[in-house]
């Protein structure tokens, strides 16, 4: 069997090594990860270091119920903080084993301004890196609706910042209506962290619902305000769709959150304040423009009106000249036209004696020249006559010796003569046949013969 | 016609306001124009006091009465 110890034996030795090993107090820099006191006033701490998000380091502490009091008060009176989670501490400790606890840290003093600096230097650094990505001027660039009425509010739905918010709007003197919903979130610690980015999420999917984002939460200590420092938070208010105001904390608390968003407020009553301003704003501006409007057709229409008498009066006017002006006209026109028709009366009169006695001029030249071409027509149509008439009788003369010519006495005469069968002229022998009798007549007298013999010489 | 807005309503008003201010206004203009610039007011200063379903049934109200009754 080897040799072997036991355990208090070895907690013993564990512990004469560390008090050998750590004779002196050590000044340290670690953060809270979680700090409660108990009934006694005793205050444990759970420290650690992070590196990249990871925790690389991690020891218990405890402050001592005394020290704890001395120490809290100069740590808040110097910070406005007191000694909590997410707080980076530079403390003054000693290592301590104890046989039945394990290793702690014994806290003897903090200085508080080394976590002053380090929430500086933190939020420094998350500002520079908004910058450095772009995030920075994003929302705070957006235009802001004329009249926010429909509200995306992110808040803890105990908070009393939100129902600051809530009761302030509904209270609102001109009886404006709101809608706004609230999306729960985790306003403080480390939860918040991860929680408000969410809740951000959500209102960006549906963003066309709301005019904008509103982020409130009551007055704390800066560590308290110190989740809207980070760069999650801020990056998500940066980015959201919609214009953000926010209300966190108290007038002189000014987080990274406030910088990057479109409006900050202090208090969540004061954005409530600030909504209902604009909504007046908006109406004070229609007042005005109705006012404007009305005065400017009062105007128009006053001034129509005085155009318009002033047009009668001047028409009234206008009229009575132009009647006077028209009956002098028209007196002028009658005394021109009884003078003119006297005139032409007298005119016609003239004409018509001249026509009367050259009528009868005219009537009597006229039936002279008629009667000269009569005599000429006459002279004419009788020389036609006369050459017409002696044509005529040649003519008869030729037609008479024609016709004399063809008397088939004539014929006979020259010494032609004609046959006749029973009493009709025969032109051929067709029908004739032997002993038949045939007259022939001559110039002068007949022959009656007996047929002896008949030879057709058709054709020849 | 798209959604009326206060956005829109507002550009819509100074436009006319911009209109009937000139010293050539015709007055048939003028009068359908404060027509439909009270109608805009009205339509606005309703919607700041009524809740999000009203607003609606209001804004359709507005058409209507537009519709029916001559200036």
């Amino acid at each position: 069997m080897p040799d072997y110890l036991t355990l208090s034996a070895l907690n013993s030795l564990i512990k004469d090594s560390l008090t050998l090993a750590f004779p002196d107090r050590l000044w340290v820099v670690a953060e809270v990860s979680e700090a409660r006191c108990n009934s006694n006033g005793h205050c444990y701490l759970d420290l650690v270091e992070t590196s990249n998000g990871q925790r690389i380091a991690q020891m218990r502490a405890i402050i001592w119920a005394g020290k704890y009091r001395e120490l809290s008060k100069k740590f808040s009176e110097q910070t406005g903080e007191t000694i909590k989670q997410g707080l980076s501490i530079l403390f003054l400790a000693s290592v301590k084993f104890h046989e039945v606890y394990g290793l702690s840290l014994d806290i003897a003093d903090i200085d508080p301004s080394y976590s002053l600096g380090d929430l500086a230097r933190k939020k420094k650094e998350t500002i520079e890196r908004l910058k450095k990505e772009g995030l920075w001027d994003l929302n705070r660039t957006k235009d802001l609706p004329l009249v926010i009425q429909s509200i995306a509010v992110v808040s803890s739905p105990t908070a009393a910042g939100y129902h600051d918010f809530c009761s302030c709007l509904e209270r609102n003197p001109f009886l404006y209506r709101f809608r706004y919903q609230l999306f729960p979130a985790a306003v403080q610690g480390t939860e918040a962290v991860a929680s408000i980015p969410d809740a951000l999420k959500q209102i960006a999917d549906q963003a066309d619902g709301f005019d904008a984002i509103v982020i409130v939460r009551g007055g704390g200590s800066q560590l308290d305000l110190s989740c809207f420092d980070t760069y999650e938070v801020a990056r998500a208010v940066a980015l959201s769709p919609l214009p953000v105001i926010t209300g966190i904390g108290h007038e002189r608390d000014d987080t990274v959150s406030d910088m990057v968003a479109c409006i900050r407020q202090g208090q969540p009553r004061a954005v409530a304040e600030f909504i209902i301003g604009r909504a007046r704003d908006f109406e004070i501006a229609l007042n005005d423009l109705l006012n404007r409007i009305s005065h400017t057709a009062t105007r128009v229409i006053q001034s129509q009106n005085n155009n318009l008498e002033l047009i009668t009066t001047s028409l009234r006017r206008y009229s009575t000249d132009c009647l006077r002006q028209a009956g002098i006209n028209i007196n002028t026109l009658i005394h021109r036209i009884v003078m003119g028709a006297r005139e032409a009366t007298g005119q016609n009169r003239e004409r018509l004696l001249q026509c009367q006695h050259s009528i009868p001029l005219l009537c009597r030249s006229a039936i002279a020249s008629g009667s000269i071409r009569v005599n000429y027509i006459a002279q004419k149509v009788t020389n036609l006559a006369k050459t017409a008439l002696s044509d005529l009788s040649h003519t008869l003369e030729r037609i008479e010796s024609r016709v004399r010519d063809l008397d088939p006495v004539n014929i006979l005469k020259r010494g032609y003569s004609v046959t006749l069968h029973n009493g009709k002229v025969i032109k051929s022998v067709e029908g004739l046949n032997r002993g038949d009798t045939i007259t022939t007549r001559l110039y002068q007298g007949e022959i009656s013969s007996v047929v002896e013999s008949v030879e057709d010489k058709k054709g020849e | 016609m798209p959604e009326l807005t206060y956005k829109t309503a507002m550009e819509e008003l100074q436009n006319i306001i911009k209109e009937i201010e000139q010293p050539t206004v015709d007055v048939d203009v003028l009068a359908e124009r404060v027509k439909r610039a009270t109608s805009l007011i009205k339509f606005c200063k309703d919607k700041l006091r009524t809740a999000e379903g009203e607003v609606q049934k209001a804004l359709g109200e507005i058409e209507e009465a537009q519709g029916e009754e001559p200036f």
